[in-house]
């Protein structure tokens, strides 16, 4: 082998040394970019778990819900930003070169090397270039181009690190103290049972109607429905589907914040609730049924104040019997019962606590029968005066009490029938 | 650093000690002016010519004669007047009679044709004299009486302009302004540098310039020394670097100029939109990769830097700058607006 072709392989070989050092380089540079977006994208994440969970224990379910679609976007656009960090400033060997030369103070040199090393025809100082750098081969360490192997930006998990524990602290503390049914009370409409304040009213409202009870929106939007017909459909249908969007939506944003706080919340449907309050027996799994947590019978077997509506037969107005059916129709139930069509499930505990604690009022306006007539409906009943005899009470929740043992057997011959 | 078994090795090792020995040489007979002379050495062996603006008595003449001495290279004057003719600069065809009375037209060749020529107070000459110029700064060659005559390289042209003394002058067209590579300044001395000058020149020993190169290879070591600079290896980046600041000297829609990407930002400096009326012509990127390459050689190094370019970005482009009446009014002067210019290219350096 000839003297310059020994000068080309030592030139190569030279070259290769500096290729490698900067492949050391750039593998730094690249470790520490990945890094910062790693830990900056999990600051992020874990400082927004934080504030779900502290959310969670203090809002209500909607604004909690609110809260976790607006963390999710912060935390998303966090994820594109360090994305687009990571491919912004991913090196190349020439920018990981570009990176080394203004570091080291090499004026250029590695990324000429690198820039002139990938041609097919190289300059005749290459060579000299190659010396050159080599010369400055000390003051390209990766060591001293980049001294830090891991990067800064680790520290930011430790404030978010914090916070999430905090929030959990938090939860710790806060949630048994808040107990269940904590937060914004919501409560089934299908258990709903709707009295008068005065017994002497009788109140009426279609299951369609008594539903927006529980819906202000829909109440909002039931309040125009004296326009045209076409009009007021349609209004009824958007304005029906929002109230499920949103009842939905609360229920999800309830279930998550149940998930996370880990409490039961009283957003389980009344009947639900009045299944799970009701005394263990054989046909326990019944109660998990639609049809019989629906009807009525269950709720006062499980010691809610009785309904009032649909109210007994004899003390029905003539025109009472429209509402009666139309009530017993669209729920599908029977509700002529009395108490309890369960044998098994007859004979509770005897309670102390007056039923009415259990139970909650919501002040409604309703008008008088001659204003409220709907279109198609049953006229509703008028409004009758009637005084109370002096040994008459005004309705008021009968307490629960034990049967006597003598009794039950009479009883429950009966309800077998 | 070891340069055995290198081409051009010892040249490039060389090449800053010739330089600094030329240096050397011609402040013998020049006091101060250290980054002028530099310059001027760093245009001569870039292959381009010099604009040398000063005042009367600092030492213009002399810089270039102590120039011509160190290089040891021919070297010719032309002190341009009104009526200076252009065959008083590029010859002209004469009716010789030999010894037996044959009468000939020869070409007597004129002042242009040296090595070294200094024009001095290039702006008094009428425009069809400097025009005379243009071709042999350009192209190396000379066409009188019908010829064409070839100029031995290296051929370095400095021209000298008295900046307060415009009556009777004819300013320099853009053209030929654009054919100098570098306008050096000379400025005037200060109280120190003035005692030197004095003291130097006013005694009974007078400064012995010695040449750096012998008459017979003077020549071919200068080319021998530009061939080097030419060889200095430049990134596709730092092309593009001297490209964005010529681009960015251009206000943005004279001359029909299309900004390319991550140049318009510096294109819309607020002094170049306000203030030039014309900018750079593609000379001036050419003239800086070429003074950079000098520089780099002069650091030591191979390849071209981002710094060199820096460096000579305001030697390069300040004459090539035209200013509008705002600036003049507002008294800004080139290099103000060149400042800005560097800076905003630099912030969108990659």
């Amino acid at each position: 082998m000839s003297s310059r072709s020994l000068g080309i392989v030592r030139s190569e070989q030279r070259l290769e040394l500096l290729l490698a050092d900067l492949a050391a380089v750039r593998r730094r540079l690249n470790s520490l970019t990945w890094q910062r977006a790693v830990f900056v994208a999990a600051a992020t994440a874990v400082g927004a778990l934080a504030l779900v969970i502290v959310s969670a224990v203090f809002l209500g379910p909607l604004a909690f819900l609110g809260a976790v679609v607006a963390l999710s976007a912060i935390v998303l656009g966090a994820g594109v930003l360090c994305l687009r960090l990571l491919l912004r400033r991913h090196l190349t060997q020439a920018g990981a070169a570009r990176v080394a030369d203004e570091r080291a103070v090499l004026k250029g040199r590695l990324q000429t090397l690198v820039e002139i090393a990938g041609r097919d025809s190289r300059p005749v100082l290459f060579p000299y270039l190659v010396e050159d750098t080599l010369g400055l081969r000390a003051s390209l360490s990766p060591r001293r181009i980049e001294p830090r192997r891991f990067s800064r930006s680790a520290l930011a998990l430790i404030p978010a690190g914090a916070l999430l524990a905090l929030a959990l602290a938090l939860r710790s503390a806060i949630t048994p103290l808040l107990g269940p049914g904590t937060g914004r009370p919501t409560a089934a409409r299908e258990g709903l049972t709707v009295r008068p304040a005065q017994p002497q009213f009788l109140p009426y409202s279609s299951p369609r109607r008594g539903g927006r009870l529980s819906d202000p929106s829909a109440a909002r939007g039931g309040s125009g429905t004296s326009g045209s017909a076409g009009t007021a459909g349609s209004s009824k249908q958007t304005s029906g589907l929002l109230s499920r969007l949103m009842a939905k939506a609360q229920n999800a944003g309830q279930r998550l914040q149940d998930l996370l706080t880990g409490r039961t919340h009283a957003s389980a449907s009344a009947p639900d609730q009045l299944a799970r309050n009701a005394p263990a027996g054989p046909n326990e799994n019944d109660q998990d049924k639609p049809e019989k947590s629906n009807a009525p019978g269950a709720a006062t077997a499980s010691g809610l104040p009785p309904p009032k509506s649909p109210p007994a037969a004899s003390a029905r107005q003539p025109d009472d019997k429209f509402a009666a059916n139309d009530t017993n129709q669209e729920n599908g139930t029977r509700a002529s019962h009395g108490s309890g069509t369960d044998p098994h499930g007859l004979f509770g505990a005897g309670e102390n606590a007056s039923p009415a604690d259990r139970s909650f009022q919501i002040a409604i306006n309703a008008r008088s029968g001659e204003q409220a007539t709907t279109q198609g409906g049953p006229p509703h009943a008028r409004h009758i005066d009637i005084p109370l005899a002096p040994g008459q009470r005004s309705d008021e929740p009968v307490t629960r009490e034990a049967v006597p043992a003598g009794d039950r057997s009479i009883i429950k011959r009966i309800f077998e029938r | 650093m070891s340069t055995q078994n290198l081409p051009d090795a010892v040249m490039v090792g060389d090449f800053p000690r010739l330089f600094r020995r030329l240096q050397a040489e011609v402040h013998k007979a020049i006091i101060g002016q250290e980054t002028s002379v530099e310059n001027l050495l760093i245009a001569l062996f870039a292959g381009g010519h010099v604009l040398i603006e000063g005042v009367p008595g600092t030492g213009k003449t002399t810089l270039v004669k102590a120039l011509g001495l160190a290089l040891n290279l021919s070297f010719n004057r032309i002190q341009a007047t009104v009526d200076l003719m252009p065959a008083d600069i590029t010859g002209t065809r004469v009716l010789l009679s030999d010894s037996e009375g044959r009468r000939e037209f020869s070409f007597q060749p004129g002042p242009i044709f040296c090595h070294i020529l200094l024009v001095d107070e290039i702006n008094r000459a009428t425009p069809k004299t400097q025009s005379a110029l243009l071709e042999a700064m350009a192209e190396l060659q000379v066409t009188a009486g019908g010829r064409t005559f070839s100029l031995t390289p290296p051929y370095f042209v400095m021209a000298t302009l008295n900046p307060i003394e415009m009556e009777g002058t004819y300013a320099l067209p853009e053209a030929q302004v654009d054919r100098f590579m570098f306008r050096v300044r000379l400025g005037f001395p200060d109280e120190v540098g003035l005692a030197r000058i004095v003291s130097a020149t006013t005694g009974a020993d007078e400064a012995v310039i010695e040449p750096v190169f012998a008459a017979e290879e003077a020549a071919g070591r200068v080319e021998q020394m530009k061939r080097l600079v030419r060889q200095v290896m430049v990134v596709p980046e730092a092309e593009r670097y001297a490209a964005r600041i010529v681009l960015a000297t251009q206000p943005a829609p004279v001359r029909g100029v299309s900004d390319g990407p991550g140049t318009r930002t510096a294109a819309q400096n607020d002094m170049v939109s306000r203030y030039v009326s014309f900018g750079s012509s593609p000379r001036g990127a050419q003239a800086l990769i070429l003074g950079a390459k000098v520089c780099a050689l002069l650091d030591g190094r191979v390849n071209v830097a981002f710094e060199d370019i820096e460096r000579i970005a305001p030697i390069v482009l300040s004459h090539r700058i035209m200013l509008n009446y705002a600036a003049h009014s507002d008294g800004v002067d080139a290099s103000a607006v060149l400042q800005q210019v560097l800076a905003s290219v630099r912030s969108a350096r990659p």
